[in-house]
């Protein structure tokens, strides 16, 4: 048996070590090379999943790709030539943490089959509490790549509308974007709820088709224990390490290199689109 | 209390599912006298099943009698403006349905009209005449989730949903096939047949008028030639957000659905479909809402309310219990939102004025 890796997870965090375990465990990907810094070397030429947290996901994906390795990444806001390049060429793309969950992971499966015939639109809202605004921009960002995961066409125009909810930074994103196959994608992130609520908050994703509409709400799998403290929620969602790593196994062999790059230039021009206030075109 | 009489210039889909059962059930303060439609069978369905005296293929004939108090306007809205002008001139209180005009330009000269001739004029909104609505705004106005700074409407259509109704006569068909609410020289799509409601609502909800919106649509059904599809995101001028998806057309089984979420500075409201649907039937072909679009539209009493509200207003010659600017005002949020979503640029209010905001 060789001791060659089959799979690079990089990150020093809790969702990269279980990952790792999980896939040593279920026999996903043994042996697993844990990459915890960028100090530390690439040994491998296997394909490298980056579970790192935001600020050091472009480092590890600048090694990665200078070493000559496929690299499935959380999302990467940092606008680098050598990371949109990759992702043109089919040798980069972006997973959301949404993809963890049990029940995105099958709308999303559901959505690659062609389930809702034709495709109107996708409406999508994660709301969180008002004390978690530090993380709307995370939330932002795995949403935006969720999103354009399940849609295989290519984006045209994204328009951004943020607001600071009545506070002193931007509480909430307004998106609304338009892909080549008419599509129209409403996304909606916004710190908003209650500091009681729970840490997740709420979370909609809704395709609509000529044959199906697609519902998926998570939050709803949840124990609701009403007593002295008032109405409170447990959600029970599994944990995500399984769904996540069986979401990046399967972006390292699709080919769908247009769904991809739609969610890097989704990144990138709704900050462009907030900043002008006005929509942006993202054509050639 | 004086029994108003009252004509009805119109008698397609909504006089049919809405405005004619109304008026039966408003019978005591209503007689309803004449209707009028170019269309004959429709015009005499109405006069057989709701009793009117006559019909008449043009309404100049109704508005002629001297012996009407009110018409009630069910027309398309691209003839709202020749019809409410003509009927203030006539003398005639008028209850027209939304959307009020096909421009902004059309809706100051109706209300312009109106005051001239001091005769009442209501523009139907319906929705701010049912309780889920007025519960919600009870609730805001009573300050119980603080300041509105996000109010969040989508609305879902499966294409069955007006075959369902079983009407006697359905809408209007210019060519003889396609009705006029789906061809693009007659209307402009779901900005104005849905959204016109959504952006209302959130005016009303957000105490504000707005300053300017952004959008996008598509047409999503087969045969259809205008946008039934329309997202869009308004800024107000207090700082709160309008946002709303609005879908036609979808699969037939899908129910009538309307999520509503308004969240304020210290709490939030919702009324959400079908998670609050009081009617759920489960077969082996999957889940119905049978009772979800009667419910929310039409047994929940809005136009009985609307019809029985503006009928008490002439007779105690008081305002109109919804005011036309602000349906001028939903008007043209609504016409900002196609212009929007057909420049892919964000439009201000101020541009949909007829002096080009210059004012």
């Amino acid at each position: 048996m060789s001791n060659e890796p089959n799979l690079v997870i990089a990150g020093d965090n809790d969702l990269a070590s279980e990952t790792a375990r999980h896939a040593i465990s279920a026999g996903m990907a043994d042996p697993v090379y844990l990459w915890r810094t960028t100090d530390d070397p690439l040994v491998s030429q296997a394909p490298v999943v980056i579970l790192a947290d935001p600020p050091e996901r472009l480092g590890f994906a600048r090694m990665a790709l200078d070493a000559g390795n496929q690299v499935v990444s959380l999302p990467i806001t940092d606008a680098d030539q050598q990371i949109d390049d990759a992702v043109t060429a089919g040798r980069c793309s972006l997973v959301s943490r949404l993809h963890g969950l049990p029940t995105m992971s099958r709308l999303a499966a559901d959505c690659r089959s062609g389930s809702y015939g034709r495709r109107y639109g996708v409406f999508a809202a994660h709301r969180i509490p008002v004390n978690f605004a530090s993380e709307l921009e995370d939330a932002l960002f795995n949403l935006l790549v969720y999103v354009a995961s399940l849609i295989d066409s290519p984006l045209v125009r994204v328009s951004a509308t943020t607001s600071e909810l009545g506070g002193q930074t931007t509480a909430a994103w307004f998106i609304i974007a338009r892909f080549a196959d008419d599509t129209i994608a409403t996304i909606e992130v916004t710190a908003i709820l209650p500091d009681s609520d729970q840490p997740n908050g709420e979370l909609v994703v809704e395709v609509t088709g000529s044959d199906a509409v697609l519902r998926a709400e998570p939050e709803r799998q949840s124990v609701m224990v009403n007593g002295s403290n008032g109405l409170r929620k447990f959600p029970w969602y599994a944990e995500p390490p399984e769904f996540l790593l069986a979401q990046a196994l399967t972006m390292l062999q699709d080919k769908r290199v247009e769904s991809h790059v739609s969610a890097m230039r989704l990144l990138q021009r709704s900050g462009d689109a907030a900043v002008s206030d006005q929509a942006v075109s993202t054509l050639p | 209390m004086t029994k108003l009489r009252a004509g009805l210039i119109g008698t397609g889909t909504i006089a049919h599912s809405a405005h004619l059962p109304a008026m039966r059930y408003l019978r005591h303060d209503i007689e309803l006298v004449a209707v009028a439609d170019i269309r004959a069978e429709a015009a005499e369905a109405a006069v057989h099943e709701y009793g009117a005296e006559t019909w008449y293929s043009d309404y100049r004939e109704l508005l002629e009698r001297d012996d009407i108090d009110f018409v009630d306007i069910c027309t398309p809205e691209f003839l709202h403006c020749e019809q409410v002008v003509a009927a203030a001139k006539a003398g005639k209180h008028i209850l027209c349905e939304k959307p009020m005009a096909a421009s902004v330009a059309e809706a100051d000269e109706m209300i312009k009209a109106a005051r001239d001739a001091g005769v009442m004029l209501m523009i139907g909104h319906s929705r701010r005449f049912t309780d889920r609505y007025r519960n919600t705004w009870a609730a805001i106005a009573e300050g119980q989730i603080g300041n509105v700074q996000l109010v969040r409407e989508n609305e879902r259509r499966p294409v069955a949903m007006y075959s369902a109704l079983d009407l006697n006569t359905g809408y209007w068909t210019p060519d003889g096939e396609r009705p006029w609410i789906a061809d693009p020289e007659y209307t402009r799509g779901a900005a104005l047949t849905n959204a016109v409601h959504e952006m209302d609502l959130a005016r009303w909800f957000a105490g504000s008028d707005a300053d300017s919106v952004q959008a996008e649509s598509r047409i999503a059904g087969e045969n259809v030639e205008v946008a039934d599809f329309l997202s869009y995101t308004i800024s107000f001028k207090n700082g709160a957000i309008g946002a709303a998806e609005i879908v036609n057309n979808l699969p037939r089984a899908y129910p009538y659905f309307h999520m509503l979420e308004i969240f304020g500075d210290k709490g939030y409201a919702k009324a959400q479909d079908p998670a609050q649907s009081p009617y759920e039937i489960w077969r082996e072909s999957g889940m119905s809402f049978p009772a979800n679009f009667d419910q929310l539209l039409h047994i929940d009493n809005a136009y009985i309310r609307e019809i029985g509200w503006f009928v008490r207003a002439i007779q105690f010659d008081a305002p109109p219990p919804l005011d036309p600017w602000d349906a001028r005002q939903a008007l043209a949020l609504s016409l900002a939102a196609v212009k929007s979503s057909e420049s892919g640029r964000r439009v201000y209010l101020s541009e949909m004025e007829p002096d080009g905001g210059a004012a």
